[in-house]
């Protein structure tokens, strides 16, 4: 994420991120929030895990006070995002009030509905970036994703529209699309082309449907081929599973928290825990949630299996996808075993994974991690050891671990199409 | 400096006091300065306030000499101002 770089008296940040983090943990509350404004979107994407229609939206005024709580609140850097926040009438407004009060802005958006005329008045309002996110440089690609015909035609002059009216514009490309993520090499050409930043999304994009799952997540070995995931150098891979790793913090829940369209608040967009909410509450009570002081003290130390596993330098998990998809926020899980994998074996010029090492489960998979490196480009599962701090854990905090993985959400996307354009 | 302009936060900044210290983000140069205690009592006092008037508030907060605070202070409000975090105007005016 492009947060801004850093300039400090006494130095010691590397960038602004660092320093935002550093500032979150010293309060230890959230200096950061996501704050969706609309409950729905007028692109029906393939890999989207939200799902939208089901919480309602915020009035302008509801918005305007969960605004004020968040200004006491010592939030400073505010995304805005939906859904698709365009779609609502007074986002101006909004941001225009959200300036008011203090924050520094970043709008997300598809800006399937940015003209001119918006381009000119989310300028006027002064925001530090607008996200603009295009899955490809070809037109059927990109739609194809969004599931909506024609999507790509307007998207992409109309990011050109944001930069000409002096917005700083950072166009997005998550990499979602199998069998190739040839996606998000299209945007860099773009991207290179327009001299605009290019924010690769190379998390987990898992969909909540079983059947949409498969068809969202990118295939690891094509990532590093395809130059989109950086291989991993085996000598930094072991270097960063050393002891003090286990000891750095995770970061989700601590420098930021997501505000969703009703008020609620979550820790990430996909962390299914309710940590109070804005509309009807209080700051105080998200302080007061029982899972709060559990984000700013979880450490890689915390997470069973990953943190034994080799791999750890080459991983980049989601807490809440492990949630979904292995059923267990805080253990190891296939999708992110398979990209570190993968990007080990890249580095290594080959991999081989031999048989699960004696004291493992005996339905043991070898696709699931921890792993240990036995020799360059050969891996041996390990067994994934579950202490009673880590049961202990689960038992404090039960929405940490589903015996069955993820519930099967209801899909109720609003697939608005075209027809639903303004003139 | 002349001591008596007037100080303002520019537009373009974005800023919060976070745990005792003010993070400015400058939505221009897209970069965040954190300022150590005594710049973020200034920072405080920026908006509306003179040099001369700052002088006297950090005589009267802080144990330093008059003459050491306004030539650490005009450094301070100077640096601001080539960073474009604060804006000057003549005396007098809105």
């Amino acid at each position: 994420m492009g947060e801004p770089c850093v300039t400090h008296p006494d130095g010691g940040y590397r960038n602004g991120h660092e320093l935002l983090a550093a500032l979150a943990a010293r309060q230890r509350a959230p200096v950061a929030a996501h704050l969706q404004v609309a409950d729905r979107c007028n692109h029906a994407c393939a890999h989207c895990y939200q799902v939208q229609g089901q919480r309602g939206e915020l009035s302008f005024e509801g918005l305007c006070e969960v605004l004020d709580r968040l200004a006491s609140a010592g939030v400073l850097m505010l995304n805005v995002s939906g859904g698709e926040a365009t779609l609502r009438t007074d986002l101006v407004a909004i941001l225009r009030e959200a300036r008011r009060r203090g924050f520094a802005l970043r709008l997300y958006t598809n800006a399937f509905l940015v003209d001119d005329r918006l381009a000119g008045e989310i300028a006027e309002v002064g925001v530090l970036e607008v996200h603009v996110s295009l899955y490809s440089d070809v037109a059927g690609d990109h739609d194809a994703v969004t599931r909506v015909p024609g999507s790509w035609e307007p998207s992409r002059p109309r990011g050109e529209a944001l930069r000409g009216g002096g917005v700083r514009v950072v166009l997005k490309a998550p990499a979602t699309w199998s069998p190739t993520p040839r996606g998000a090499q299209g945007v860099e050409r773009i991207s290179s082309g327009a001299g605009v930043r290019l924010h690769r999304q190379l998390r987990d994009v898992l969909a909540k449907t079983a059947s949409r799952r498969s068809r969202s997540r990118p295939d690891p070995d094509a990532l590093v081929r395809d130059g989109c995931c950086g291989p991993g150098p085996p000598e930094r891979i072991r270097t960063r599973c050393a002891q003090e790793d286990r000891r750095r913090v995770l970061r989700v829940g601590t420098k930021s928290l997501v505000v969703l369209s009703n008020g609620d608040v979550q820790a990430c967009t996909d962390t299914p825990l309710l940590m109070g909410n804005l509309a009807s509450g209080s700051w105080d009570d998200v302080l007061a949630s029982p899972d709060l002081p559990l984000f700013h003290s979880l450490t890689w130390g915390d997470v069973h299996g990953c943190r034994d596993c080799d791999l750890l330098g080459a991983c980049a998990r989601c807490h809440a996808s492990a949630l979904h998809e292995a059923g267990d926020y805080l253990g190891p899980y296939a999708g992110a075993c398979a990209r570190a994998r993968a990007r080990y074996g890249a580095g290594a010029g080959g991999l081989e994974v031999l048989a699960p090492a004696e004291g493992c489960a005996a339905d043991r998979s070898a696709l699931v991690g921890p792993y240990r490196i036995e020799a360059p480009g050969v891996l041996r599962p390990i067994p994934d050891v579950v202490t009673a701090e880590d049961e202990a854990r689960a038992q404090r905090h039960p929405w940490i671990r589903r015996g069955e993985g993820a519930p099967q959400a209801r899909l109720v996307s609003l697939r608005l199409g075209r027809d639903r354009h303004p003139p | 400096m002349n001591s008596d302009v007037i100080l303002r936060h520019s537009p373009d900044v974005a800023w919060r006091r976070i745990d005792g210290l003010v993070a400015i983000i400058s939505l221009e140069a897209n970069r965040v300065r954190l300022l150590n205690r005594v710049g973020s009592f200034l920072w405080e006092r920026c908006d509306g306030s003179t040099p001369e008037a700052l002088v006297g508030d950090t005589c009267a907060r802080f144990e330093v000499a008059e003459s050491t605070a306004r030539r650490d202070i005009d450094a301070v409000v100077r640096d601001l101002v080539s960073r474009g975090l604060i804006t000057t105007s003549p005396s007098g005016m809105a």
